[in-house]
């Protein structure tokens, strides 16, 4: 794989996994507080701490966060080379593209049926 | 593979070549006709923009999207009946941006959306939205759009 083909990767795993809304939720909590885990967040999120641990280590494969075993709970914080206010602008916004494109695809092959 | 960070065919007219610009296309199923019937007015906008459009698809108007819990404020910049629709938009929190969706021909049953976003403050507007601004504060929605029209 050359060089490029695993930049494009890796955006791509950040794209994916920034598309979905509580996973960006994550990271903007992640840039207030130094560390979260899924215990802490499931009275805040309303959420079962099972989703919750499965959206982080969704955000921990695309190499956003890191997880550091303690007792019986993970500890997660944005990795040491956060992404710049400019970086995740972009990952969200194309994130959000990528699901309006999804569903403007749809519609339009809907379109030629008619 | 989606793809940022791209220089522009044919760019927003106040868009200056930028980093932070997020780019997409995406070929459509349909002629570029049919495929403006999604952009053309709200009844389409709604089909895959956002849940709830309350906007006339028109130069200068201003109404709001809603996506889930988040609503954005929008202002039509320009319309190029049947290929370009350019808004402005936020959602209360992070970057106010310009958006551009140009549709393009692909043969004869087929076309492609262009779409461009990119954060207002790289074409120069650092004033459209007061740090104080919250689109969840009463009568938000009318200091929104001002903020909007600001950056025009």
């Amino acid at each position: 794989m050359s060089t490029q083909d695993a930049t494009d990767q890796a955006a791509g795993a950040v794209f994916s996994a920034l598309a979905d809304p509580t996973r960006r939720h994550l990271v903007r909590l992640l840039r207030e507080r130094p560390t979260v885990t899924a215990s802490a967040l499931t009275d805040e999120l309303d959420m079962t701490r099972q989703a919750i641990a499965k959206h982080l280590a969704g955000l921990a494969d695309a190499g956003l966060v890191h997880g550091e075993r303690r007792g019986r709970e993970t500890h997660y914080a944005l990795t040491p080379a956060p992404m710049s206010d400019a970086m995740v602008w972009m990952a969200e916004a194309g994130g959000r593209w990528d699901q309006r494109l999804d569903r403007l695809e749809r519609e339009a092959g809907a379109l030629r049926g008619t | 593979m989606p793809h940022v960070h791209d220089d522009h065919d044919e760019p927003h007219p106040s868009m200056k070549p930028a980093e932070e610009a997020v780019r997409r296309e995406r070929d459509l199923p349909c002629s570029a006709d049919d495929a403006w019937s999604l952009l053309r007015d709200a009844e389409g906008l709604e089909r895959w923009l956002a849940d709830e459009v309350d906007l006339v698809v028109a130069p200068g108007e201003e109404g709001t999207l809603r996506d889930g819990d988040e609503t954005r404020v929008v202002l039509v910049e320009s319309v190029d009946e049947g290929r370009r629709l350019s808004l402005r938009w936020w959602s209360g929190e992070g970057e106010p941006s310009v958006v551009d969706l140009t549709l393009e021909p692909v043969g004869d049953d087929a076309s492609r959306l262009v779409v461009t976003e990119l954060p207002l403050r790289i074409i120069g507007a650092p004033q459209a939205v007061p740090a104080s601004w919250s689109i969840t504060d009463g009568g938000s929605a009318t200091n929104g759009l001002q903020a909007l029209a600001l950056a025009r």
